[in-house]
């Protein structure tokens, strides 16, 4: 089934460039009667010369109908239209089992041989969704007067700065441009599959956004002013904003475009120049609008089991699979199972420099974080929690990284309460309350914090175990669930915010989303606020030292340098797993952090009569994080006639 | 009684300038701004934001300028009439509160309804019927209703009628009226969607009232006058209606006024649960995005409302009672 899935997929993109030339193309009804109203032009002249094709996972689909979703607060767009500003972008992993660079935007890509420049050629006669050209202007606009601005960017993007100086891009001609850097970038190739090269990252229309930039338009600062706007950057950004989608007039390369909204839902519509054809030559995306509701997480699952919900995945959680399962006959929906790439659900993290010296001093002790690490029941949790479907393990990389050590994953992951208690009172905490409670050197309560938000239904049922486990050994464990978003981002960035719990490891092949180091790379932590901000200062970190800090900032420098030359190492040369594996080596023998159950299956519904729906490792290998359902959403249709015409 | 108009309106204004300035602090005062949850929230879908990115955030939204000069800011266009733009939304914030004041003051007042037409005849059937099984059945109901929290029975009711009748559950219409302008067959949809407001935000008030009418009509039902009614012979429906009713529905009207406020961001926690695109929700939704703006604009507007209702109430007790008016001539 998976070679099959590979195939298809392998010849989709080899047949890309050669399918489409000869094809007249079809276009959804709705857009025929506006390009008979003389409103738009036919639907050969909004298409590329050579458009992305995509070969369906089952059949070729039909026109029209609207998919409802819900998400829960106003700032998500439905996930397909989440996701599409990923599959817009100028290049993506492809779903071919190998995770091999993917075209989209892109007609064609070349890397230097010594990694130093690549040059892209965009597809000729792309079209903004408002019908402009989208040509190599618009990425030189992007890279030259957004991403090099300095009063939009003052800190450059750090993934694209090689010693000292940030890649430049040059035009070839009115689709090519070159980016040239000043060393060599051989992770190049991995950082252009996770969807970076999108809207607002690497091209933006220039056309729509040049009348709020002052190097195009010397009235920007009069304009900003006039639409109540303090400067031109708030302006700007308001129209160049990616995420939100707030100005429904910037032109967008999505598949559906935004078109009406309020708090409680918004509309969508299929964009009129989407640059995808399937094998027949139709236009894609078969479905005419998506809307989405904004709903409580109470009524988001009961969308789902009335049947209301076409397609829901994000706010699915596991502990609520046997309800999905239960209703799929009355509500006309089938649940599914989504392998995970997520190394772990729930890992809990120390704040290394926080001000309280008794506290911080445990914290620093290797046999500290080891107890408490082994005090953990994992296969409990997993049973409880997890219906015995997640991975007991440490916080270590995900297993599919070519670089991985088995030993890593049962690394101080054992349940070994005896050892916990012994290595506890090694490290002199042997006095305890009458309530069994250790004693710290102060002569206080052993008391840890763990600072979260519920960002998944199974995090506190996991923390409470956790808490339990803790307590049985003689450490007093306290869970403070702030509210998310402000709340929780102030609790975070307070300097001296206790221990914290997040997912982790999340890997997309470069960032292993290992705390504190993870955000480190991308300059910013807010695991470890401190070390955040000297690690954007040249010198100076030794401030926040402590006499009897194990981890040090040298250390830390020491290490982050590490990682960032272990950034440039080719991912799979014998160089790369080398240093990845005396890096994480490293890691797991220090339990920087506490893993607790990884690789949890995530459950998504999709209705029935909803075609085309890929399902992961049966329609498509899963191999890469932004490989989800969602991805191939411009491919879905409705089955029914009903669901096509409402 | 003119002086006495003008005094109240000085006071009113005073009263609505200080409220605006507390409004403003209180709704600055936790910690953290809205950019703190914009960054945050780039940071979990995985998105590199260093301090500049936040900085410039700030900028970009009018978050960097000192505490008074945002406030002078915004009160000056509101007493412009213009109650400024949401961050959350990037709408105008007048556009948002009127899109929802409508419905929620609609589903206020037949919730209210809902709640007298099931709580009073109730009461009635109690007292006139006391220590009878129907009452303690009542009773019980009555206390379980009222120690249950809403939110809870709202969950509860969801789930039932989703499971036994098949009602969509959640918001006030069906998908495909969300983006449709008004019309007879969004209004019948609508209808469709009112009974578990109706019902959940009803009977929590229904336990309450039931007990108020029960007391105070027995009290009344033992009175001379009743007795010396029912000697001469008056039918015992006709005697009931007449008389002992009429005094004992008093505490229950003269609180309707107190739900006055409740009318118009009452019972936030149930309709976020039931997901009503009413005031309430918004209004929570904005004090936990710290959505500035639209936050400080709705409890403006609703500190407007119940200043203008004091008024008139200032104004009607002033008819009624004599004294209030000479109150400052002694």
């Amino acid at each position: 089934m998976l070679r099959k899935a590979t195939s298809v997929l392998f010849a989709l993109v080899l047949a890309a460039p050669f399918v489409a030339l000869s094809q007249t193309y079809n276009e959804a009804p709705m857009l025929s009667a506006r390009v008979a109203a003389g409103e738009l032009p036919p639907v050969d002249q909004r298409l590329p010369e050579n458009p992305f094709v995509v070969e369906p996972f089952h059949e070729i689909g039909e026109y029209g109908g609207t998919l409802r979703m819900h998400v829960l607060t106003f700032d998500w767009g439905p996930i397909p239209v989440g996701t599409q500003n990923q599959q817009s972008s100028l290049t993506m992993v492809d779903a071919d089992g190998k995770n091999s660079l993917g075209l989209r935007l892109l007609e064609h890509i070349e890397f230097a041989e010594d990694f130093t420049s690549v040059t892209m050629r965009l597809r000729k006669g792309l079209k903004w969704s408002d019908g402009e050209p989208m040509t190599a202007d618009d990425i030189l606009f992007m890279w030259n007067d957004v991403q090099q601005n300095e009063e939009l960017r003052p800190n450059p993007w750090g993934t694209w700065v090689v010693d000292g100086e940030f890649v430049q891009v040059e035009q070839i001609d009115s689709e090519t441009v070159r980016f040239v850097a000043a060393g060599p970038i051989p992770s190049w190739e991995t950082q252009l599959k996770t969807g970076a090269t999108q809207q607002g990252a690497f091209y933006a229309p220039k056309h729509y956004l040049q009348r709020w930039h002052p190097d195009h338009n010397d009235d920007a600062a009069a304009v900003a002013k006039e639409e109540g706007f303090d400067g031109w950057t708030q302006a700007f950004e308001f129209h160049a904003d990616w995420w939100t989608a707030r100005d429904m007039d910037t032109p967008r390369m999505y598949t559906w475009i935004l078109t009406d909204s309020n708090p409680s839902a918004k509309l969508f519509e299929r964009n009129a120049y989407f640059w995808q054809v399937d094998t027949a030559g139709n236009q894609l995306p078969y479905i005419d609008h998506v809307q989405s509701e904004v709903v409580s997480l109470e009524t988001w699952n009961l969308k789902i089991l009335s049947g209301e919900a076409d397609f829901a995945r994000h706010f699915a959680s596991l502990n609520n699979f046997p309800l999905y399962k239960e209703n799929e006959e009355a509500g006309g929906y089938t649940t599914y199972l989504q392998n995970s790439l997520i190394g772990n659900d729930v890992a809990i993290g120390f704040n290394f420099n926080q001000e309280d010296q008794v506290l911080r001093s445990v914290y620093h002790d290797i046999r500290f974080r080891r107890a408490l690490s082994v005090a953990i029941n994992r296969d409990e949790i997993n049973e409880e929690v997890y219906f015995g479907q997640a991975v007991p393990r440490s916080n270590v990389p995900i297993p599919s990284l070519g670089y991985f050590k088995p030993e890593w994953k049962t690394a101080w992951s054992q349940y070994d309460p005896d050892l916990a208690n012994q290595l506890l009172d090694e490290i002199g905490l042997t006095e305890r309350d009458r309530d069994g409670i250790r004693l710290r050197s102060d002569g206080n309560p052993l008391q840890v914090t763990i600072l979260y938000a519920e960002y998944k239904q199974t995090v506190t049922a996991t923390l409470e175990l956790v808490q339990e486990y803790w307590e049985e050994v003689g450490v007093k464990t306290v869970l403070d669930n702030q509210p998310q978003g402000a709340p929780y981002g102030e609790a975070i960035g307070d300097p001296d915010h206790p221990m914290n719990a997040w997912e982790h490891s999340r890997s997309d092949g470069i960032n292993s989303w290992l705390h504190p180091w993870h955000d480190f790379l991308n300059g910013g932590s807010k695991w470890v606020p401190r070390w955040s901000i000297w690690s954007r200062l040249v010198d100076g970190g030794e401030e926040y030292d402590r006499p009897g800090d194990t981890i040090t900032s040298a250390l830390v420098t020491e290490r982050f340098q590490f990682l960032k030359a272990w950034q440039l190492t080719q991912p799979g040369s014998d160089e790369h797993t080398r240093m990845g594996q005396e890096y994480f080596d490293w890691w797991t023998d220090q339990v920087w952090t506490i893993g607790t159950v990884g690789l949890p299956p995530a459950p998504f519904t999709s209705k029935n009569g909803l075609g085309n729906v890929g399902l992961p490792d049966v329609d498509f290998p899963r191999t890469h994080d932004v490989l989800r359902p969602t991805a191939f959403a411009s491919q879905w249709y409705w089955k029914d006639a009903a669901r096509r015409n409402e | 009684m003119h002086a006495y108009i003008v005094r109240r309106l000085a006071y009113m204004i005073v009263v609505f300038l200080m409220v605006a300035m507390v409004t403003f602090i209180i709704i600055q005062l936790p910690p953290g701004d809205y950019v703190t949850q914009v960054v945050n929230d780039m940071r979990n879908r995985g998105l590199a934001v260093d301090e500049e990115a936040e900085i410039a955030l700030r900028r970009q939204y009018g978050l960097d300028r000192p505490l008074w000069q945002q406030f002078l800011r915004w009160f000056g266009n509101l007493v412009q009439g213009d109650f400024g733009r949401s961050l959350q939304y990037q709408q105008p914030v007048s556009k948002l509160i009127g899109e929802r004041l409508a419905l929620s003051i609609g589903i206020s007042i037949l919730t209210l309804l809902f709640t007298y037409l099931l709580a009073v005849p109730i009461g009635i059937y109690s007292a006139t019927h006391q220590y009878s099984m129907t009452d303690y059945a009542f009773t019980v109901f009555g206390f379980v209703g009222l120690a249950t929290p809403n939110f809870l029975l709202a969950l509860i009711l969801m789930f039932l009628f989703l499971k036994y009748l098949g009602i969509n559950p959640g918001g006030l219409f069906s998908a495909e009226y969300v983006f449709a302008p008004w019309n007879l067959a969004k209004v019948i949809d609508l209808i469709k969607h009112l009974p578990i407001p109706l019902i959940v935000i009803g009977t929590a008030g229904t336990a309450g009232i039931i007990r108020v009418m029960r007391g105070s009509l027995l009290d009344e039902l033992k009175r001379q006058y009743v007795i010396t009614a029912r000697a001469k012979g008056l039918g015992e429906n006709r005697l009931l209606f007449k008389y002992p009713l009429r005094v004992a529905l008093n505490p229950i009207v003269s609180t309707v006024g107190w739900l006055l406020p409740a009318i118009v961001s009452g019972e936030t926690i149930t309709a976020v649960v039931l997901t009503l695109p009413t005031v309430g929700p918004l209004l929570l939704q904005s004090l936990m995005a710290q959505d500035m703006q639209l936050a400080a604009s709705m409890v403006m507007f609703l500190t407007l409302l119940t200043v203008i209702g004091t008024f008139v109430s200032d104004l009607v007790l002033v008819l009624v009672d004599p004294r209030i008016r000479y109150e400052k001539r002694v």
